[in-house]
């Protein structure tokens, strides 16, 4: 009976919080966008910290040392958890649940679950690629340590569970207290790290460590019966705490994860704001700028914005600081790491923002209604995010700046805090008015109040970056380049601030709810029956000409290969029947759909060239994304990975976003081009472009080789993908029609120049798609031909009334014909 | 839409409504309503839940853009400029106030954004709704600690500082004590007494009945009857001893059988 209710409570909190009512669509569509860029991200970083170290085997000490970092920010978060209240309750549990007569104890257990759900979705993925890469190439430490991080993870949330009920019925300030002692001795480490005094976490006995010792295999036995005693302990304080009778005092955590609420027996936090409170109070003599300046920097300090903000910035600072001492370059490097922590600046108003989101704005009615209210609020807001972000980021950098004895803080450290603040406070405010309202303070959507301010800020102060970090102009840079940088800064900025202010005046007019997208978007020309039996034909026909082709090379008498001779006539006569039979069949059903050809209508597609942009940088990260467990597979199993299989999986991996994307929108897949009406006349006119295809392509590859020679390293990659033996030339020839050609030209031709011509026009849609299509390549010798020819096929594909028929066929023939003369020539 | 002979011509028409439609992608809020709020009277805006009344009131105050119409208010249009702002008291169906601030606070700050003289005056005006609204012995707690009354006394208390010519109010005396509902009713006459009007979303029909001079009936986002009280009651065809219950039941149920 009571394992019923608990699960019932569970999913009842994995509904609410996951569950299909909340979200719009496009939340859930950036959610799964930024799960993969985080997971992504953290692989890399693993790979930039690996690059410190070297990819040769680590030692026990930093290997230790790595693992039992993490696992203290995992107990970390708990404690960070459980100061807030502990128990994860969203509102309508307090309302409901726990006034209904469950029993507490039933009520915690499943909240247990769903934080240890929560915790596993939010950082599981990300963190175990990482240590994937630290551990490399010990990986057989991988299933030890992963499960090590499980418990650590259980154990994290009954930490909060245990300090969150004490809170409810201790006094606050005792339980507080505790908790940020806690949160001390579990950073110290790292803290000592970063000012230089090198206490190591495996020097100390902290549960984490031991545990990442245990994981790797380096425990102790006395080590072993203190972590034993570590764990009875915190399961028999959680027993203890389970036994209460009623919780008092539950908050919704989730919305007030980043808050700290002002109140009147909240005393420990009240004194230090109260000295700006009292500068700050508005008197009734200012101007009404002045007040909303005033007002917005009160709110930041009094719901703990500000404090919440300058926590988490120092726990990344420290991070940062320590970084040198841990990847062991040591002083060099203490400079750069503090240049470095300046980009972390944006959290602070990232955060001012995520509160605005879910509090401060459902209370503008009262501005809305005053005349030119919202737009000076909008700009007192933006003022005050920059005093805020900018002076208290200053105080803190000065006293690093303190502790690290002396390392100077030049006029570009100072002029990049400045650009990073300026920029990183526009960006928050115009993110807090462009999307919507975050779901709650520790979802993904909030997580995109953070990244935009976060990337955008460090991108547009690219250019002091790269100043500052210039060794050469760093310390004394010439006046002429302050000076452009102090105008590009102040350009840039009153631009984004010109831009969100027009925001402001567009922030209201919007209707609350999105507009749902229910009726499924068809394509008006193809809304006949779709025949299934014709995309097998018409990929039949394509597959056994272009194979009947190749199968003519095995009859060359020059063939040194066995292969060739040997499997050339079956191949031949087997690829000319089915083409005869395809034929046959193509001129029945080609009847029927007479008369209905190309009708050259505008392109008209229901998704815009930002939707096109975004895909295809998504579609451009997935297939990294999903062949790395591949490579990881064959660098620690020294098995070395079928090309072709690497092939498929990036290639059908491309195609993720742009399905996920329509059928999550509803859209007919049928606005892709891939019809299933016959496709002779297609491969006719196919044909007829053929050879100025190749031309074009083969041309444009040699003149961009004579410019810049070929290195070494990148022939042998290209190696992979030649036919060595004539089997190989013709699997390659068939995953190429069957698979690379239809999904490229789906993604490029289909998604990306659809959608840039729905909203540029047909020129620059297909001249912008080539050049992505260029670029995707990723490196500049194939950039040129893939460019050039990607306007062949953009233009085809135009003049084919938008079906892919005819580019698929001509993307194929060339591919195929480059193959051809790969093997042949063996270039 | 059923109409009385306009009794009060001689008025200025403070707020016209000429065919409002607003949507919410497939559902409709207000399709297509009518309606004048004269000077001089105090206007309820009556309707079952889901009529569309919030939708009307957030178009008018400008937190929502109509999707068709013109709404005038004292001769200026709507989307032209936002000067009528200055003239319009509005409280909003469920007031959330920033919790960060003390009333005191949140009172200078609503009475200096809406165009009160600095200094003395915003002073005066502060203290003295202060203690009209009984609330003067929390006035420098947080709104956080407020009860969910006194919210709504501070909420009321903004509409009126800056001395509008025409007061909106959703449903104002939800969670509100008697002696509120009365201090409330007495600042609407006195504004209406000179010369200025008030319109009133409620679907609490004693109350309308007592403290509106006319009323508009809506029912799924239309207007349907529009004039004083007791011409409302001669449309339903009641005397005027009737009720506007009655009176509102038959109207509604005149034109389908709407249900409140």
């Amino acid at each position: 009976m009571e394992h019923s209710r608990i699960l019932q409570i569970f999913v009842f909190k994995l509904l609410q919080y996951y569950g299909p009512l909340r979200r719009s669509f496009s939340v859930k569509f950036s959610t799964i966008v930024f799960y993969f860029i985080i997971v992504f991200s953290s692989f890399f970083s693993g790979f930039f910290i690996r690059g410190f170290y070297g990819f040769s085997e680590m030692s026990e000490k930093e290997l230790t040392n790595i693992v039992s970092i993490t696992f203290s920010s995992v107990i970390a978060m708990g404690v960070f958890l459980g100061l807030k209240g502990g128990i994860t309750a969203l509102e309508p549990e307090i309302d409901f649940v726990l006034t209904s007569p469950v029993k507490p104890s039933t009520y915690l257990v499943a909240d247990l679950l769903f934080q240890f759900f929560f915790l596993n979705f939010a950082v599981t993925p990300p963190l175990v690629s990482f240590m994937a890469v630290m551990l490399h190439p010990r990986l057989d430490f991988l299933p030890t340590v992963f499960l090590s991080y499980e418990i650590m993870l259980l154990l994290s949330s009954t930490i909060a569970q245990i300090l969150g009920v004490l809170k409810s019925i201790l006094k606050n300030v005792e339980v507080e207290a505790a908790g940020w002692v806690i949160l001390l001795i579990l950073f110290m480490p790292l803290l000592s790290m970063a000012i230089g005094l090198g206490v190591n976490y495996s020097d100390l006995p902290y549960p984490s460590t031991l545990l990442a010792k245990y994981s790797l295999d380096s425990l102790g036995n006395l080590e072993t019966s203190v972590l034993l005693v570590y764990i009875v302990l915190i399961i028999s304080s959680y027993f203890a705490v389970m036994r209460i009778n009623f919780i008092p005092n539950v908050t919704p955590l989730l919305t007030t994860a980043l808050m700290e609420m002002p109140s009147s027996n909240r005393r420990i936090l009240k004194w230090a704001p109260r000295m700006f409170t009292q500068i700050l109070s508005p008197n009734m003599n200012e101007k009404p700028m002045a007040l909303v300046v005033k007002l917005n920097l009160l709110r930041v300090l009094r719901d703990g914005s500000l404090f919440t903000a300058m926590m988490l910035f120092a726990i990344a600072t420290i991070a940062n600081l320590s970084f040198p001492v841990l990847v062991r370059q040591f002083r060099f490097f203490a400079l750069a790491a503090l240049t470095f922590s300046i980009l972390y600046t944006p959290l602070i108003p990232a955060i001012f923002s995520i509160n605005w989101g879910i509090m401060e704005r459902e209370t503008l009615w009262t501005v809305a209604v005053s005349e030119k209210g919202f737009r000076r609020y909008v700009k007192g807001m933006l003022i005050a995010y920059f005093i805020a972000t900018f002076s208290f980021a200053l105080i803190f950098y000065s006293i690093f700046n303190i502790l690290l004895a002396g390392t100077p803080f030049l006029v570009l450290d100072f002029l990049l805090l400045l650009s990073v603040t300026l920029f990183s406070s526009i960006l928050s405010v115009a993110t807090a008015l462009v999307l919507n309202k975050p779901s709650n303070a520790l979802s993904l959507s909030a997580l995109l109040y953070v990244f935009i301010p976060l990337f955008g800020a460090v991108f547009l102060s690219m250019p002091t970056i790269i100043a500052r970090t210039t060794i050469s102009i760093a310390d004394t840079p010439p006046p002429m380049i302050i000076f452009t940088l102090v105008s590009y800064t102040s350009l840039i900025a009153f631009l984004l601030s010109k831009y969100t202010l027009a925001k402001s005046e567009t922030f209201f007019g919007r209707a609350p709810v999105e507009r749902p997208l229910t009726k499924p978007f068809l394509k008006p020309q193809m809304q006949h029956r779709t025949n299934y039996w014709n995309y097998l034909l018409n990929f039949l026909t394509l597959a056994s000409s272009i194979l009947m082709v190749v199968s003519l090379i095995g009859f060359f008498p020059s063939q040194s290969d066995w292969e060739g001779k040997a499997y050339a006539p079956p191949l031949a006569v087997l690829t000319s029947i089915v083409l005869a039979a395809s034929i046959f069949f193509q001129r029945k059903t080609a009847k029927q759909d007479d008369g209905e050809f190309l009708q050259q209508a505008p392109c008209n597609v229901p998704w815009k060239a930002s939707q096109s942009l975004l895909i295809l940088i998504i579609a451009m990260f997935l297939p990294a994304v999903l062949e790395t467990p591949f490579l990881i597979f064959s660098l620690s199993t020294g098995m070395s990975i079928d090309n072709l299989t690497l092939l498929i999986v990036g290639e059908v991996a491309m195609m993720i976003p742009v399905l996920l994307y329509m059928v999550g929108r509803k859209i007919s897949l049928s606005f892709l081009g891939l019809d299933s009406r016959s496709a002779m006349q297609e491969y006719k006119t196919a044909l007829l472009a053929l050879p100025l295809t190749v031309l074009t392509g083969v041309s444009a590859g040699m003149i961009i080789e004579t410019l810049i020679p070929v290195p070494q390293w990148f022939e042998g990659l290209f190696q992979m993908f030649s036919p060595s033996s004539f089997t190989e030339l013709v699997k390659l020839s068939l995953v190429t029609i069957l698979i690379v050609a239809p999904c490229e030209e789906a993604l490029f031709r289909g998604f990306i120049q659809q959608g840039f011509e729905s909203s540029l026009g047909s020129r620059w849609g297909i001249v912008l798609s080539s050049i992505f299509f260029g670029a995707f390549h990723l490196n500049p010798w194939q950039f040129l031909p893939a460019f050039l020819v990607g306007i062949i096929l953009g233009y085809v594909f135009r003049k084919r009334g938008y079906r892919l028929w005819c580019p698929i066929a001509l993307h194929a023939t060339y591919n195929v014909t480059l193959l051809v003369l790969n093997y042949v020539l063996g270039v | 839409m059923l109409q009385t002979r306009d009794e009060c011509s001689g008025n200025t028409v403070l707020l016209n409504i000429e065919d409002l439609w607003k949507s919410y992608g497939e559902t409709v809020g207000v399709a297509g309503l009518f309606m004048k709020v004269n000077s001089g009277s105090i206007h309820g805006l009556i309707g079952p839940n889901g009529a569309g009344k919030t939708t009307t009131v957030k178009c008018v105050v400008g937190l929502l853009k109509p999707d068709r119409g013109r709404i005038m208010v004292m001769g200026m249009d709507v989307k032209s400029g936002e000067g009528f702002k200055r003239l319009i008291g509005y409280l909003p169906e469920a007031p959330s106030l920033p919790d960060y601030l003390t009333p005191r606070e949140f009172l200078g700050y609503v009475a200096r954004i809406r165009g009160v003289e600095p200094g003395e005056e915003t002073r005066r005006r502060v203290q003295e709704f202060l203690s009209m609204f009984e609330l003067n012995d929390c006035e420098n707690r947080f709104i956080l600690e407020l009860s969910k009354g006194l919210k709504q006394r501070l909420a009321l208390a903004t509409v009126f500082i800056h001395q509008p010519k025409l007061i909106i109010m959703d449903e104002p005396f939800i969670g509100l004590d008697p002696e509120g509902q009365r201090l409330v009713k007495s600042l609407v006459r006195d504004i209406v007494s000179k010369g200025g009007a008030a319109l009133v979303c409620t679907h609490m029909l004693d109350m309308a009945e007592r403290f509106c001079t006319n009323a508009t009936i809506i029912h799924k986002g239309r207007s349907i009857a529009e004039g004083s009280i007791d011409g409302l009651k001669k449309i339903a065809g009641l005397e005027s001893s009737g009720t506007l219950e009655e009176a509102f039941f038959r109207i509604v149920g005149g034109t389908e059988g709407g249900t409140l």
